[in-house]
């Protein structure tokens, strides 16, 4: 395999994110649950939520403390990794950052110390009021950070300047509060809860199974079975509604994600194998197995009838259904970078007649930029096989879990949560589960992404800053060391509090 | 004055948190920031108009970016 820079540059961002992204879920959902917890504690005056809610935020504490700035290290691999980046979509890019650098994380900072310390120092009111708001800034936080992915999945409210070759805002409500942004930002946050509250749901789980602890554990189960139950269906319809964004907005990702080569009305879903021999063209089957008619044009389109293109369809081309051939957007993207440079070449000879032209033209094709830099039609296919199983497993495991908290909820409601051992060994999987679920629609969302940093705009190729392979692969490693020994240490110090339990807490 | 007093009073595990969060900024900030992370832009050009020349140049070099691993 030949190993760019490029890629070297793209695995430490994932390993990077992958270590970041471990501590972001639990904090998201943990940071609400904590707050439901104080105010039963608030409500109903009684010691043993006060308990709970301490030995939860101590752990909750403990995660965001091994997190912390563990993000930072992203904003290092911007300017020297991805300068390219940086530049052309910084000024879109920087601002959702900026806002949330400035205004949710000072939320966080400022009513997590009263909250995390001032237990006795201020009023049991505005302690409760403090992990409330903890809570609101860490979500704030999140949204910012999903509004600025949201617009390299989709991007808007922007104009490509041709004397800069950078993309400057044109509305930040645009950026801010367009539906890819929305929908992403439910379906992560719901997502994250559920993982929080199967955190929560794992953990009790050991100690019933341990016959320890029993009355706190029923306590937590309690809270976080009827949140996590609430929080699989509310995904599912977030997830429908983001289907629908996909499908309108990043049709190679929702084609690739379904295996779908052969564009259709009444398209249907197959869970099965991929063929992975299959090719856009041949007779060959795409996926083997059992096939749910319709089912992709409903949940794409909303629409039992309705066509959803295939791959084949969107690197062909389909006259009826108003799908340009790859081969014509790559055109166009080689008109508007043609464009470009002839603009600048007429600006040192002055010529401003001829700027005046490449202008105009740059403006009727620079929507088509990034285009001009694929070499072929096939290259705006995203990885397949990486998008279709990561797509079904999150589907699977999000299909499981509607089913499983049915369960454990009718056993809450019964008075059985302790008993059973079979459902409390599932539930001791919960978190795994979850944390492979969301990942995998994580790795769904941006594999599915490429070839692009910026859809349509800019390629992840166009993207890397031209510097030595090897500053790459060292850095490579010593995150990979450094992240390692202090998820390894995160581990170790949940672990012994969870072992030492709600009674014993060192704190 | 919560923040002195909840953490001082508190017990070990908050100054072992403490302790490496710390660590991780000292290693991030003065070791690696300043060695492996310098600002591509920053460092390679000193001015805008610079700036802006270079990546012209890259963003309409229509070719694929293989050669970056030689350099």
């Amino acid at each position: 395999m030949d190993f760019l820079m490029i890629d070297w540059a793209r695995a430490q961002f994932a390993m990077t994110i992958f270590f970041h992204f471990l501590f972001v879920p639990i904090t998201l959902g943990m940071t609400v649950l904590v707050a439901i917890m104080e105010s039963l504690y608030y409500k109903t005056g009684k010691e043993e939520w006060k308990k709970a809610t301490k030995f939860w935020q101590l752990l909750l504490a403990i995660n965001f403390a091994i997190g912390l700035a563990t993000g930072i290290i992203h904003e290092f691999e911007f300017g020297t990794n991805w300068s390219n980046y940086s530049w052309v979509m910084g000024d879109v890019f920087g601002a959702p950052l900026a806002v949330e650098g400035i205004f949710a994380f000072f939320i966080e900072a400022s009513f997590g110390v009263v909250s995390i310390f001032g237990w006795k120092r201020v009023s049991k009111k505005f302690h409760l009021f403090s992990t409330w708001m903890l809570a609101i800034g860490t979500n704030l936080s999140g949204f910012w950070i999903i509004v600025a992915n949201s617009f390299m999945q989709h991007p808007t409210g922007y104009k490509l300047n041709i004397e800069t070759a950078r993309a400057e805002m044109t509305s930040f409500a645009e950026v801010a509060l367009q539906p890819k942004a929305i929908d992403t930002f439910l379906h992560q946050i719901s997502s994250s809860y559920l993982l929080g509250a199967t955190f929560m749901i794992t953990i009790a789980a050991y100690y019933l199974l341990k016959k320890r602890d029993i009355a706190f554990a029923k306590r937590s189960m309690a809270v976080a079975i009827p949140f996590a139950l609430m929080n699989a269906y509310f995904l599912f319809l977030v997830g429908d509604m983001q289907a629908a964004t996909v499908t309108q907005m990043q049709p190679t990702k929702i084609a690739a994600a379904e295996g779908l080569f052969e564009g259709m009305e009444g398209a249907p879903i197959v869970i099965g194998i991929l063929n992975p021999n299959k090719k856009p063209g041949d007779a060959q089957t795409a996926v083997w197995g059992i096939p749910f008619p319709k089912l992709l044009s409903i949940l794409g389109k909303h629409s039992m009838n309705a066509f959803v293109p295939g791959i084949q369809d969107l690197i062909e081309g389909n006259e009826k259904y108003g799908i340009l051939p790859a081969a014509e957007l790559i055109r166009r993207g080689k008109v508007a970078i043609n464009a470009m440079n002839e603009y600048h070449k007429a600006k040192e000879e002055k010529n401003e007649q001829l700027m005046a032209e490449n202008r105009k033209i740059f403006d009727q094709h620079s929507k088509y930029f990034g285009y001009g830099h694929l070499q072929k039609p096939e290259d705006i296919i995203p990885p397949i096989g990486v998008t279709f199983y990561t797509f079904h497993i999150m589907v699977g495991l999000g299909t499981f879990f509607m089913l499983f908290f049915v369960i454990l909820y009718i056993r809450l409601m019964k008075g059985k949560i302790a008993d059973g051992k079979l459902w409390l060994k599932i539930s001791l999987f919960t978190l795994l589960m979850s944390y492979v679920a969301t990942f995998a629609g994580w790795g769904m969302a941006e594999v599915g992404r490429q070839p692009w940093t910026v859809f349509g705009l800019l390629p992840t190729i166009k993207s890397a800053t031209p510097i030595h392979l090897t500053n790459v692969q060292m850095t490579f490693f010593i995150f990979l060391i450094l992240l390692g020994t202090l998820t390894f240490a995160e581990i170790k110090m949940m672990l012994k509090q969870i072992k030492l339990g709600p009674n014993k807490p060192e704190n | 004055m919560i923040f002195r007093k909840g953490f001082w009073k508190n017990s070990t595990i908050w100054h072992k948190l403490f302790f490496i969060v710390s660590i991780k900024m000292i290693f991030m900030f003065i070791i690696i920031k300043p060695l492996f992370f310098p600002n591509f832009m920053k460092t390679n050009f000193n001015s805008t108009e610079k700036k802006n020349s270079f990546m012209i140049k890259e963003i309409t070099n229509i070719k694929d970016s293989n050669s970056r691993s030689d350099k």
